[in-house]
Formats: structure tokens, sequence, C-alpha cells
């Protein structure tokens, strides 16, 4: 296998919208947007609630344990994560009623099944910016 | 039900199709001309029979907010009506229910549906949202990873045989051999075996699950029956159903990812054509992974959910068969030519229609079924799916 040049892991760009969640993810806090109304969470942040249409969510801090929804071992690595390879990345369903899909780790491609408990973890992208991941909650 | 389209009012009157090639380093509009000098050389008119055009926005252009205007301003397009979609693969069968509703209120006669992209040359697409801050950062491997995602939980919930997976890949592989404008690297036989012993790129999905990306156009002409019969065309094809959807089931926050739009659009589509999956002779799916046309058998209604691999072990999917399906190799054997990829299972279509699928006939098909297939959103199945089907004229 040829080898492959390492690049730059790409960091996210926060916007007006999501500042709030990685100003709170670069202090190892995990927030959510939360609509009082339905008392429903959602995530990836919205301008809006998509269950209402309208603007008046809040952001509030949740647990961060899980399931893994599915899961898939990466074996040809995404830009940034050459020599990485095999890494997990989880679909993870937060006990709040969302879905995300993060890194899994330490937790070996033989030992991860659907269904199993999770919770969040920390990954740091560059000096800057941490990211959220999951590990198994054994 | 209200379907515009099942007095056969519109006709698809001829189609061109040029090879695909990886890294052509050619430019978008060179390869539009090339497909719109075919079709205007199939069909026997000029540009200036052209008063509407349909296309999509490819990676290779997708910088440029003006995208139509140039385009028709490099063929010579003088319209009434211009239409770029945006809806991936789904835009294409969407820009003949489009152009074909712009028909029937007047806007414009004659239609040119035209696709181009040269993705292995040039990309400049950027995507934002989601994609940006919530999906490349994690190191997933793009849509083969959000697609091993969608097997695992597949595999969860129902059975999946890869040797199903594998005759549908040899199928295909077998009709883009004696396709000339496949890809050249991919036109070499390959077997079970070779699919089932091919690199894994995001398990369980392997690379021989996947499209590979190439530089390619097509365009078909779409016009009223009216005029088409007045201009003496012999062969058409009618749409006679379309049905897409967007967002299926966005307000769900954990929706069950094996279940997509087809749920929805399938039955719909087959009930506006007054058609049950028996009166399709062939089907001619979009294809950016096995995987994705195996759902769309299920969801569609041609077996049960969970019964595609039982489905494809027990049928005839070859020209002759019980269900030929995507008889050109369709874009995973004979390459995904970008965004433009999702009009080629529908030039397919018509070619076999029209009785020129030399080598791979189906014998004597009088209806189609071709799809499109949308973008991938966050941790969710595809967003936008489409059917549409056609009746030979």
């Amino acid at each position: 296998m040829a080898e492959r040049k390492k690049r730059e892991r790409p960091a996210p760009t926060p916007t007006n919208i999501t500042k709030p969640f990685w100003d709170a993810v670069n202090e190892h806090k995990f927030l959510l947007q939360y609509d009082p109304e339905v008392d429903k969470y959602q995530f990836y942040p919205r301008g809006l609630s998509l269950h209402t249409g309208k603007r008046n969510l809040e952001w509030r801090e949740v647990t961060g344990r899980g399931t893994v929804y599915s899961y898939t071992e990466t074996v040809i690595p995404a830009r940034g994560f050459e020599g990485e390879e095999p890494y997990l990345i989880a679909a993870v369903d937060l006990d709040e009623g969302v879905r995300l899909m993060s890194l899994l780790h330490n937790c070996a491609a033989n030992d991860v099944e659907i269904g199993m408990p999770v919770k969040l973890c920390w990954d740091k992208i560059n000096d800057d910016f941490q990211y959220f991941a999951f590990e198994p909650d054994w | 039900m209200i379907n515009s389209l099942t007095n056969k009012d519109i006709a698809i009157i001829g189609y061109g199709e040029i090879k695909n090639v990886r890294r052509s380093g050619r430019t978008t509009y060179d390869f539009a001309a090339e497909a719109t000098s075919k079709v205007l050389e199939y069909t026997g008119l000029s540009t200036k029979d052209i008063d509407g055009m349909a296309t999509v926005l490819p990676s290779s252009e997708a910088g440029n907010n003006f995208w139509s205007n140039y385009l028709g301003d490099h063929l010579g397009l003088q319209t009434s009506w211009t239409q770029t979609t945006d809806t991936g693969g789904a835009s294409m069968p969407g820009n003949v229910a489009r152009a074909s509703a712009a028909i029937q209120s007047g806007y414009c006669e004659m239609v040119l549906s035209i696709a181009a992209a040269t993705p292995t040359t040039r990309r400049v697409d950027d995507q934002r949202s989601y994609r940006s801050e919530f999906r490349n950062p994690t190191g997933i491997q793009g849509p083969p990873g959000a697609f091993g995602l969608i097997m695992h939980r597949y595999m969860h919930q129902f059975d999946l045989k890869f040797e199903a997976l594998g005759k549908l890949a040899v199928a295909q592989r077998d009709g883009a051999i004696i396709n000339e404008n496949a890809v050249e690297g991919l036109r070499k036989p390959m077997t079970v075996d070779d699919y089932l012993n091919a690199r894994m790129v995001s398990t369980p999905l392997r690379l021989l699950d996947s499209v590979m990306p190439c530089d390619g156009a097509n365009a078909i002409i779409i016009t009223s029956t009216d005029r088409a019969k007045r201009l003496g065309v012999k062969k058409m094809a009618h749409p006679i159903a379309y049905s897409e959807l967007t967002n299926f089931n966005i307000h769900d926050q954990q929706p069950d990812i094996t279940d997509t739009g087809f749920s929805i659009v399938g039955p719909q589509a087959l009930d506006k054509a007054g058609m049950s999956t028996d009166d399709i002779d062939m089907f001619h799916p979009y294809d950016d992974f096995l995987i994705a046309e195996l759902l769309q058998l299920e969801q569609i209604g041609f077996c049960g959910r969970g019964e595609g691999s039982e489905y494809l072990l027990s049928t005839d999917i070859s020209p002759t068969g019980k269900l030929p399906m995507n008889t050109g190799g369709g874009q995973i054997s004979a390459g995904q030519p970008g965004l433009a990829g999702g009009q080629l299972n529908i030039i397919e279509a018509l070619r076999q229609l029209f009785g020129e699928a030399t080598g791979r006939q189906v014998p004597n098909p009088s209806t189609a079924m071709c799809t499109g297939i949308g973008v991938i959103p966050y941790v969710r199945n595809w967003g936008t799916s489409a059917v549409l089907i056609l009746e030979r004229g």
C-alpha cells in the first residue's frame, strides 16, 4: 500500500449558530439545543426548532451518555487521518433523543456492538480546537 | 391522485451520451457541448429549435452562481425557461418532471436536459453547515463511510447476503464490458469472488460496492407529444409518472436509517402510473453503492423489507431476465460522471426502449423505472429520493 501523506485534520469553522457549542466543547462541556415548548433536543445545531419552526431554542448541558446505533471501521482514511487507519466511527443515539457521529475511542473493532453503551470523551484536533468523541461505557 | 403525466402528452425524443473518462483535463463546457451536439444530431434539431434548458449544478462548476446563464450562453441557447436543479443525483430525473411541467404550462416547447460534470479534472464545491463542522472533522470516509454505517445497521436488523450484492456487481459489469461509453478501465470481467475479496473502504463496504468518479456528459430532449408527432419523430418515450421526496423523516432525530423516501415515492409513482412492480419491464436505479439498489428494491416494493438479498439471488437481472437492472453497467461499472451520473441510467433506459442497446437489448421492453438519489445528510439516509416511470411511445 502506498504511504499516504498526512494532511491537516479538518477543524470546524464556528458560525454564529454553532459558536456556543464549540466554545463549550473547548471547555469539555457538551451542549444541545433544546426546545422548551415541545421538550425536545436537536442536533446538529440549527437556526430554528426542527419541531416548531420557532427560534425559542435554549442551550442545555447534557451528560453525553448513549448507545451505538451503528458503526464502521474506516480502512481507507479520510483527509487528515492518514496513518491512523484503521479507526472506528460510531453513530451514537444519546439518551436525550438525538443521534450524532464521531470517532469511537478505546474500543477494538471486534468489541464494538450495536446497542452497546457509550459515553462522551474528548479529542484534540489542534491547539485551538477540541472535538467530541465517544468511548465504551463498560 | 393527480398525475399530469398519465395522458402521455410529454415525450422524450432523443438522447446523447459521450464516453466516461478519468481526468480528461477538459472543461465541463466542452463535455456539455459534445453531448448537446450528439443529441441534436440524433434528433435532427438545431440549437435554434431549443427554447428550454434544464441542468444540474456539478461540483466542477459549483462556484458559479450563474451556471445556467453561462452554460446556455456557451451552448448558444436562447431559452424562455431555464432551470438548474441541485438535488444531486436526483436532479436529472427531477428535471424530466420539471421540464414536463414547464412545457405543459406553456413556458417552452423543446427542452434540452443537459448534464455535464468533470469532477476528476476540477472540484470547486464547498459544502458548509453539517458537513464542514460535524462530518469532515470526524474522519468518516465521506459517502463510503455513511453507507458503511447504513450497511452495518441493515445487517443488525435484517439478513444481508454479500453474494447477492456480488451478483448485482457482476451483472452490471457484464453490461459495462459491452457499453463503449463506460470508463475503459472498468470494461473487464469480474466475478462474485472478486467482489467478496475486494479491499474494504469503510466496513462492511468494499471498493467494489462503490462508484468510480469520472468526467462525462449526457443529454436528452423533452417536448410535447404533439410537437414530436408534427416533427415526424418515430421513437419516443413518455414520462408517465414521477414522484420525489426530500428530507424524509426530517423531524425524527433518531430515524431508522435503513428506510428512505423510496418507501413513499416508490408506491406513489406506481400508483400514479396505475401500475404494480410486475408492470415494470426493467429497473434502472440510481447506483452510488450496491446497497442503495437493494434498499430501493425493497422500498419501492419489488420485494419486502429485509428480502432484498433473497430477491437478488433468486431473480434473473440480466437483459433477458425477469427484471433487467442497469443493463449498461450503471454508474458502478460505467463510471459516475459526477452529478451528470443522475441521467446516466435514464439514457440507458431510453436506449433500451428505443431498441438500440446493441449486444444487451432487453427483448421488446415497453416500460422502465429510473430513480435518483441526492445528498448524504448528517447521520441519516440519503436526502432526496426520486422515481421516474417511462413508457415507450
